[in-house]
């Protein structure tokens, strides 16, 4: 979750520039990676992020104090991805570009490298088959520890449909992954036959 | 087999009553699709834990700084070009008035010339009239009684004597220093 003073809020509330600067160094990494998540390509992820950011700039006299920061910042930006995945109806991946991850784990190498970008890519193929609400509704929920009422309140929705929409995820993607190993499982099998048959 | 409570059971997050953990185990051991449903989503829960967030490319905030530059630029661009429109809408509104004008000056010149006079004549008739009510108001006697309207000038006179005072006072050099 992201850690911030509430005096910087504050100030870059009053106009100063400087502390909106520092909420966009803390907040970069948890919002690209939400905008990275919605639309599974690193360049319109980092387009998002920095909308989302622009958004927050304008609006930050809106904010209330009460409320969560990164709950207000991280809406602003689900709502940008869902109304981008909305218009753009069909998501195409590029399956080159990665972008740049934090290191994966304590052995790096380019095995280690494949591996981590394979299952990025398994990831995004998941969240890829969900319609844009469900999709920003698992995101928060697996990556940034969101309740059900702060997604609740970060995507306009009621707590019960929260929970719909995530149970369906979930079905979803369970359904997705028995299907993607059944396919998958005949040709890896094919593979390590003996050339004699 | 109505395989919809247990799938709920199977893709709830909340802990489960032991009645219902005994009957979804059950349920398990005879359905090979629920079964697979919950290898499945164990297999892409795992993958959700063990997937590193993205973070952006070096130099995220500097761009942000670049964008909200341009962003303000192409707002100032936008004001300025609004401000050319309109100046120009109204110089062109202007020429086609005058254009009209010198139109009809140039169709019928005596006619225009007439209106004019009658148009001036009932603004000196309106004046006539502003100054014929303002004598009548001044001559129906003193509104202010003599003695007030001289103690009220010389209260004036004083305060802004005082006044002055107080400012030369107040904007000297050495309470200022």
């Amino acid at each position: 979750m992201i850690q911030i003073e509430p005096e910087v809020i504050q100030q870059a509330q009053n106009g100063n520039q400087q502390a909106f600067t520092t909420l966009v160094e803390a907040c970069q990494k948890p919002v690209y990676n939400l905008c990275y998540r919605m639309l599974g390509d690193p360049d319109e992820a980092e387009d998002a992020a920095q909308e989302t950011f622009l958004r927050a700039y304008h609006n930050l006299r809106r904010y209330d104090r009460q409320r969560s920061f990164s709950t207000w910042l991280l809406s602003i930006a689900a709502h940008y991805c869902i109304d981008q995945l909305r218009r753009r109806r069909l998501t195409l991946i590029s399956i080159d570009a990665d972008p740049a991850l934090d290191p994966p784990d304590l052995a790096p190498g380019p095995e280690s490298a494949f591996h981590h970008s394979q299952e990025q890519q398994r990831v995004q193929a998941l969240l890829d088959t969900l319609g844009p609400q469900d999709r920003s509704a698992v995101t928060l929920y697996y990556w940034y520890d969101f309740s059900y009422d702060e997604i609740a309140e970060a995507l306009s929705l009621t707590v019960s449909a929260v929970k719909s929409r995530l149970h369906r995820a979930r079905l979803s993607m369970a359904q997705t992954w028995s299907e993607q190993e059944t396919t998958s499982y005949p040709t890896e099998r094919k593979h390590h036959e003996s050339p004699a048959f | 087999m109505n395989h919809q409570p247990f799938r709920s059971w199977l893709l709830s997050e909340e802990p489960l009553p032991p009645e219902q953990a005994q009957a979804l185990n059950e349920h398990l051991q005879d359905c090979e699709a629920c079964r697979q449903i919950d290898t499945s989503w164990s297999k892409v829960f795992g993958l959700f834990q063990c997937v590193s967030p993205a973070a952006p490319a070096p130099g995220f905030t500097e761009r942000w700084q670049q964008r909200l530059i341009a962003q303000r630029m192409a707002a100032q661009r936008r004001q300025a070009w609004i401000a050319v429109a309109v100046t120009a809408g109204t110089a062109l509104l202007l020429l086609l008035i005058l254009g009209i004008q010198v139109v009809q000056i140039l169709r019928a010149p005596a006619q225009l010339l007439l209106m004019w006079i009658a148009r001036l004549t009932s603004l000196v008739n309106v004046l006539v009239d502003i100054q014929k009510f303002i004598l009548m108001v001044l001559n129906s006697g003193p509104i202010i009684p003599i003695t007030l309207a001289i103690f009220f000038t010389g209260f004036i006179c004083f305060i802004s004597v005082a006044w002055l005072a107080t400012y030369r006072q107040m904007t000297s050099n050495w309470r200022i220093a």
